[in-house]
């Protein structure tokens, strides 16, 4: 039995804001009192969150892993451990895979963070078996990183998870209109001879998939908008930004640095700013967009270095200073789990106890070679970001965290 | 900045940067006159020609100025070497300075290829093409070919007509022109001319021939693939003459005089009319001679002055 005394918490699905103390047993909610009123019965082993945030427990939407067995890769272990080290109590993982068995292993990880499988939705021209794989544990599925180019089976997706009760996840991107491009299409492309993604490529996938879910119904999500332009076009659809884009413009690619290199690109100060907006407005969700890649395929020419980014261990700091304490928990807890349909998101009495308590005012640099991730490579590198995980709390025990900054014991 | 380690792109010269690398390349271009035209300036020293990209003038002009600066100059071109089996090209620049070369030109087919071989510091590196990103000895010489012919650059105009959106000429060109104070037009279809090209080089963009040639005092002409009409981006070379090839009437709209610079090698019959190179205000022949003394003059600067030689 544990109890974080003293935090700030942020729960805006319950309407509280400030000081709190939060009793948790058997893994779930017990009471959460003003902090200070007198403790329920019980032993408890409490710890002193004085002067920190606390806050649902973060879920990212938008994750990799690859099932692929490489020593260098990043496996479900490095991957968690990353994640919770970072404050996420809970992630998507977009596996790519229609086997049964992979999804079922996945969804069985419960520490340091509770993994979500993500299968994929298509198999060659038809739709994989989203039934044995909503069984198996997958949450939603997706194709992502590809697009899902084919609008008719785009349809069949949307009414079969919608009838499983599981979104789609799309990567909105025309691929006729990408052109293969590297960055985004616009002066700085030109000159520097990279072939750019004009952001139409995203506007007219985000208004043709939102329209076919209109027409169709299903639930649909964007994995990750990156042009302003896309915004208006969003419709009943949830979509996310990863953390990398409400920070970074493509001025980040100068010097053909492939840690920048991401899908979708990274865009113009105009993107950034109306992104920005959106999710502090909480029409958009904040992902990490996580997607290791290794060195080699980092250290060579722009045009052949792989997309993605490191980006479990920045993003929650990016996001809370970014957007703030609610807005944050809006973006990366509770509208992550409604998009989702999953516990989480808000700490009512019985709910799962996963919570994060942070230092919103820790200021550290991002050093990529100290990732707890196996992918190193990140376009934040050199920078200070503010805001840093210091207790992660899952289904009631601790994850991870630097014990000495809050322990006490009564 | 004056010519400083590398010579990756324009990034790397400011105008007086670009005036230092014309006047040593006027002494060069002396010593090319001679009748023997030799100087041991570089003797002992060792360019790694490097090419991942069939090259046969730029490669023969860069020799040629090896050569009359009395390097050594080795060739490893991509099919002949361990870059066919995947070295990347971090290593192979690694291997070229074990072997103990002094400089590394590199002629590679992506972008920014130069820029990342030059980050490494371990030796020169020049640019011989990168993509369709630059190609800087290009474009000095073609500056110094016009500043020859003119005397002066500032308040000249160029045109530069074709798909300047595969050009590294044009890239390179157009940004060191513009850097000397020459103004710059670009023109040809609108697919291989968009709008972003215009502030992307400090030109303007014009898609009329007639409109873009009037004052000019040079018109440069581009090569145009036929690979770009298969991708759908030119309809045909019928109509890529008809609206876009020049010949003696249409040059008639710029300056009397104009100077037509062409980077070779030239489609005649597409592009230009081939009566245009037989005519005097034709450079490119001078621009070829003008290659061996610019490349003579960034591989001296780089070697002998350079601040950077590892």
């Amino acid at each position: 039995m544990i109890a974080l005394s003293g935090g700030c918490l942020c729960d805006p699905a319950q309407g509280l804001w400030g000081p709190a103390d939060i009793y948790i047993r058997a893994g779930r909610i017990l009471a959460v009192v003003p902090s200070g009123s007198p403790a329920p019965d019980g032993a408890w082993q409490v710890y002193d969150c004085t002067g920190r945030l606390v806050v649902p427990g973060p879920i990212d939407t938008l994750c990799r892993l690859s099932p692929a067995a490489e020593p260098w890769r990043e496996d479900a272990d490095t991957l968690a451990a990353a994640a919770s080290s970072a404050g996420y109590t809970s992630l998507l993982v977009y596996t790519g895979s229609a086997d049964p068995d992979i999804i079922s292993g996945l969804a069985r990880v419960r520490r340091p963070v509770r993994l979500l499988p993500v299968a994929a939705l298509s198999a060659g021209d038809g739709l994989c078996d989203l039934g044995r794989l909503a069984a198996a544990g997958a949450v939603a599925y997706s194709d992502w990183p590809e697009p899902t180019s084919d609008p008719l089976r785009l349809r069949r997706g949307l009414a079969y998870a919608g009838a499983l009760g599981r979104p789609v996840v799309v990567h909105p991107e025309d691929a006729s209109l990408a052109q293969g491009g590297v960055m985004h299409e616009g002066s700085r492309s030109f000159a520097m001879g990279l072939r750019g993604v004009p952001g139409v490529a995203e506007v007219v996938a985000v208004a043709r998939d939102a329209a076919l879910q209109r027409a169709f119904g299903g639930r649909l999500h964007f994995a990750a908008v990156s042009a302003a332009e896309s915004l208006p076009f969003l419709g009943d659809a949830s979509a996310s930004v990863m953390a990398h884009h409400l920070v970074l413009t493509e001025a980040a690619v100068a010097g053909y640095d492939t840690a920048a290199k991401l899908s979708p690109p990274l865009r113009t100060e105009a993107d950034r700013a109306a992104l920005l907006q959106a999710a502090r407005s909480g029409r958009l969700l904040v992902a990490s967009g996580h997607r290791p890649t290794p060195p080699e395929e980092k250290a060579c020419e722009y045009d052949y270095a792989a997309f993605g980014a490191s980006a479990l261990e920045t993003a929650l700091a990016v996001a809370l200073e970014s957007l703030g304490p609610e807005a944050f928990v809006h973006a990366t807890s509770l509208g992550p789990a409604r998009a989702f349909g999953l516990d989480g998101g808000t700490l009512p009495p019985g709910a799962p106890a996963d919570i994060a308590v942070l230092d919103a005012d820790a200021l550290w640099t991002v050093r990529p070679e100290a990732f707890l991730s196996r992918g190193r490579t990140s376009p934040l590198a050199g920078r200070s970001v503010r805001g840093r995980a210091v207790l992660t709390i899952v289904g009631g025990e601790v994850a991870s965290g630097d014990l000495d900054c809050c322990i006490k014991m009564h | 900045m004056a010519l400083g380690a590398h010579l990756c792109d324009l990034d790397d010269l400011d105008a007086q940067g670009i005036t230092d690398v014309l006047d040593t390349a006027e002494s060069m271009a002396e010593i090319l006159a001679r009748p023997i035209p030799r100087v041991p300036a570089l003797r002992g020293r060792t360019v790694m020609l490097l090419f991942y990209e069939a090259s046969t003038r730029t490669r023969h002009s860069f020799e040629l100025a090896c050569k009359a600066l009395g390097a050594d100059s080795l060739s490893l071109a991509a099919a002949t070497s361990s870059v066919v089996k995947g070295e990347s090209l971090i290593d192979t620049v690694r291997t070229a300075r074990a072997l103990g070369a002094d400089a590394v030109v590199l002629r590679h087919p992506a972008s920014g290829a130069a820029r990342l071989a030059a980050t490494l510091n371990l030796l020169p590196v020049i640019n011989a093409g990168d993509g369709i990103h630059a190609h800087p000895t290009q474009a000095l010489l073609d500056v110094f070919t016009v500043r020859r012919r003119f005397g002066r650059l500032a308040g000249l105009q160029l045109t530069i007509v074709g798909d300047i959106l595969h050009s590294r000429v044009a890239r390179s060109s157009a940004l060191a022109f513009a850097r000397m104070g020459v103004k710059v037009v670009l023109c040809g279809p609108p697919t291989v001319v968009p709008p972003e090209a215009g502030p992307a080089l400090g030109a303007r963009v014009c898609h009329d021939l007639t409109e873009a040639l009037r004052g000019a005092d040079v018109v440069m002409a581009l090569r145009i693939q036929k690979e770009r009409q298969d991708r759908g981006l030119l309809p045909s070379a019928a109509e890529y003459r008809a609206l876009w090839g020049l010949d003696a009437g249409r040059l008639a709209a710029a300056c009397p005089g104009a100077v037509l610079l062409h980077p070779g090698p030239v489609n005649r019959g597409v592009e230009l009319a081939p009566e245009l190179l037989d005519r005097p205000e034709a450079a490119v022949d001078s621009q070829v001679r003008a290659g061996v003394a610019v490349r003579m003059a960034v591989l001296y600067m780089l070697l002998e002055q350079g601040a950077g030689a590892a």
